[in-house]
């Protein structure tokens, strides 16, 4: 929208049956930024990333990537323009082949999408061992050779193999001891900044989102209820779940406790109105009835919340 | 490797010595006096005596273990008291008949189950998966004696394809071999090919649950490519663990199928032997079995360890 955005999402839904996981979502990205999802456990994050790069068939909605709407792509135009996106996942047990040497692990990608020659292939390989600080030596290891910060910087390397222009990287880091979290959160700003990336980062861990996104959209049950530039979230959020959320951050002062209180509803029985109205602080009677709609608050920052209606009128 | 490869040999030799101080134990601790059999109910005392000498029954247990022992070690298994000619050239005449019933049948069961349990698990809860899943339960259930004879009368006896029972060795021609072979192996393997069918089925929707599947799609690699190369050898394994207790499984419960089908393998020959006390022969046999095992198991450690690399360093 904004400058040249390489990924714009619009209206993207996803209903498991009767499980609405991801509702009327839409953002965009800029060439090179980062853009932050945040939100507890189920509240449509992963699937959301997944929807992105069609491994999981959006109900509705559109992914405009490239100027090109994946969810309109053939099946064999969007393998072909997979080599533009790449992912890296949480699990960096599960994520790797185990069957794999890294050599084939990071050679793979170029062999499926046939860049460069065999020779060319392999120096690719070692220079990307090189960005991620393994050791050529690490070349003709096996996965379980190595602890779990050293295989996801594998898998960074092998996510960045095909020099995509956009990386989904789902929880990359929530497997990882805290020490190795600022290890690899380091590299791969180091490595954005150089490829010039852009990147989807999703997150339940809102300092890691502090520290690496641009922009920032907070989720919860399915959809954004706030999104906007960084600064703005941490330091003015405007929905009550943003405050909430920022308040029950460990560390924020033993004075005020977690504000949020209760599990997240099951996205199965979505309540009426507005979806966050069950644990809100603030919920009044219009909560109930209307859904509330997304509003420019300014700063680039938009917000669902009714109090930003009162907070106007008054 | 050459390391694993000498240690799993040195652990061979307890695997064959264990159940064959077993057989030796038992035989002579059953009731009944070969010498007397031999000679029937008209021998005296004495002649029986005589008998006994001649055989070395006459001596205390623990020598004639050591007696058998260093037969083992000589490659001298003694005479057979029935057939009055050395182990060493009965046993292969019988045993031959047996392997190749168990590899066929093994190839069969390998190919049924694999087949089958692939085209289960890539259309899970639809109409085909739970046929298949049916008629490997019923698999599971049937008596592998029934199911001969069910396949003598269909097969056999109705359409007249395949000769009711006998054998033909390999050296009578392929296709003479396979049509006394094939009938018998259906029968052995059918039981081992649901087995297969079951656990092939189970271990490709565990694979196919992988964050390395999910990877090795968003890479872009074709559907073929991912199901092939990633999932299948991955879901191999546990299909390879059933295809070698199978295989123990096959040579010594064949004995039931090779009555029916009148094939003159070692399981029918061990029957009878142990019937006429025939000590040699039955040790002999025994031997032979627990051999072929060991070095089965060994074969079949050594295909995991090339298809797992995790396996090889441990």
């Amino acid at each position: 929208m904004t400058e040249q955005s390489i990924l714009s999402v619009t209206g993207l839904s996803k209903s498991f049956r009767a499980v609405k996981a991801v509702r009327d979502v839409s953002f965009s990205i800029p060439r090179g930024k980062t853009f932050g999802l945040v939100g507890e456990s189920g509240s449509g994050k992963s699937t959301t990333a997944r929807l992105v790069l069609r491994l999981v068939e959006p109900t509705t909605g559109s992914i405009s990537f490239r100027g090109r709407d994946l969810a309109e792509l053939a099946p064999r135009a969007l393998r072909a323009e997979r080599r533009h996106m790449q992912m890296i996942f949480q699990d960096p047990f599960g994520s790797l082949n185990p069957r794999m040497s890294v050599r084939e692990t990071l050679v793979e990608p170029q062999l499926v999408h046939d860049i460069g020659t065999p020779s060319d292939r392999l120096r690719t390989a070692e220079r990307l061992l090189a960005e991620v600080s393994l050791p050529r030596a690490a070349l003709d290891r096996f996965p379980h050779e190595f602890s779990g910060g050293q295989r996801q910087r594998i898998a960074i390397a092998r996510a960045l193999a095909t020099n995509p222009e956009l990386i989904v990287a789902d929880e990359p880091v929530s497997a990882l001891d805290v020490s190795v979290q600022a290890q690899v959160l380091n590299l791969m700003r180091d490595l954005q900044d150089r490829h010039g990336t852009t990147m989807l980062f999703i997150s339940h861990d809102l300092r890691v989102v502090q520290f690496m996104c641009d922009e920032i959209g907070v989720m919860y049950l399915g959809e954004i209820v706030e999104q906007g530039p960084r600064d703005r979230i941490y330091g003015a959020p405007a929905h009550p779940y943003t405050q909430a959320l920022l308040a029950s951050a460990p560390g924020k002062g033993s004075g005020q406790r977690a504000r949020l209180k209760g599990e997240i509803p099951s996205a199965h029985a979505v309540p009426s109105g507005c979806a966050f109205r069950t644990r809100c602080p603030h919920a009044f009677d219009r909560c109930v009835n209307e859904k509330p709609a997304m509003r420019d608050i300014g700063g680039g920052q938009k917000a669902a919340c009714h109090l930003l209606d009162k907070a106007e009128a008054a | 490797m050459l390391r694993y490869l000498g240690k799993r040999f040195l652990l061979i030799l307890p695997t064959i010595f264990v159940p064959l101080i077993l057989v030796f134990l038992l035989l002579r601790l059953s009731p009944g006096d070969p010498a007397g059999m031999m000679l029937g109910d008209q021998a005296t005392a004495e002649q029986i005596a005589a008998l006994r000498n001649q055989l070395g029954l006459d001596q205390p247990i623990w020598v004639q273990f050591l007696f058998w022992i260093r037969g083992i070690v000589t490659l001298d298994l003694g005479n057979s008291i029935f057939f009055r000619e050395p182990v060493m050239q009965i046993i292969p005449r019988y045993a031959g008949v047996t392997i190749l019933l168990a590899v066929v049948a093994l190839a069969l069961a390998v190919l049924i189950g694999v087949t089958l349990g692939l085209i289960s698990a890539m259309n899970r809860n639809k109409p085909i998966d739970r046929g298949v899943v049916t008629a490997a339960v019923l698999g599971i259930s049937l008596p592998e004696f029934w199911f001969a004879l069910l396949l003598i009368f269909v097969f056999a006896v109705t359409l007249r394809w395949f000769p009711v029972a006998g054998y033909n060795p390999p050296t009578a021609g392929l296709i003479a071999f396979g049509a006394t072979i094939f009938l018998p192996a259906l029968a052995l393997g059918v039981r081992q090919s649901a087995l297969m069918t079951r656990m092939m089925r189970s271990s490709m929707l565990d694979v196919l649950n992988e964050p390395y599947i999910t990877t090795a799609r968003a890479q872009g690699l074709p559907e073929s490519t991912v199901i092939g190369r990633y999932a299948m050898r991955t879901a191999a394994m546990p299909v390879i663990t059933v295809a070698g207790l199978s295989a123990g499984y096959l040579l010594g419960g064949a004995v039931t199928i090779e009555i029916i089908f009148a094939l003159p393998g070692l399981g029918r020959m061990l029957v009878e032997a142990v019937g006429r006390r025939d000590y040699p022969l039955v040790e002999g046999g025994v031997l032979a079995i627990s051999l072929v095992l060991a070095v089965l198991n060994l074969v079949i450690d050594l295909i995991y360890a090339i298809l797992d690399p995790r396996i090889r360093y441990q």
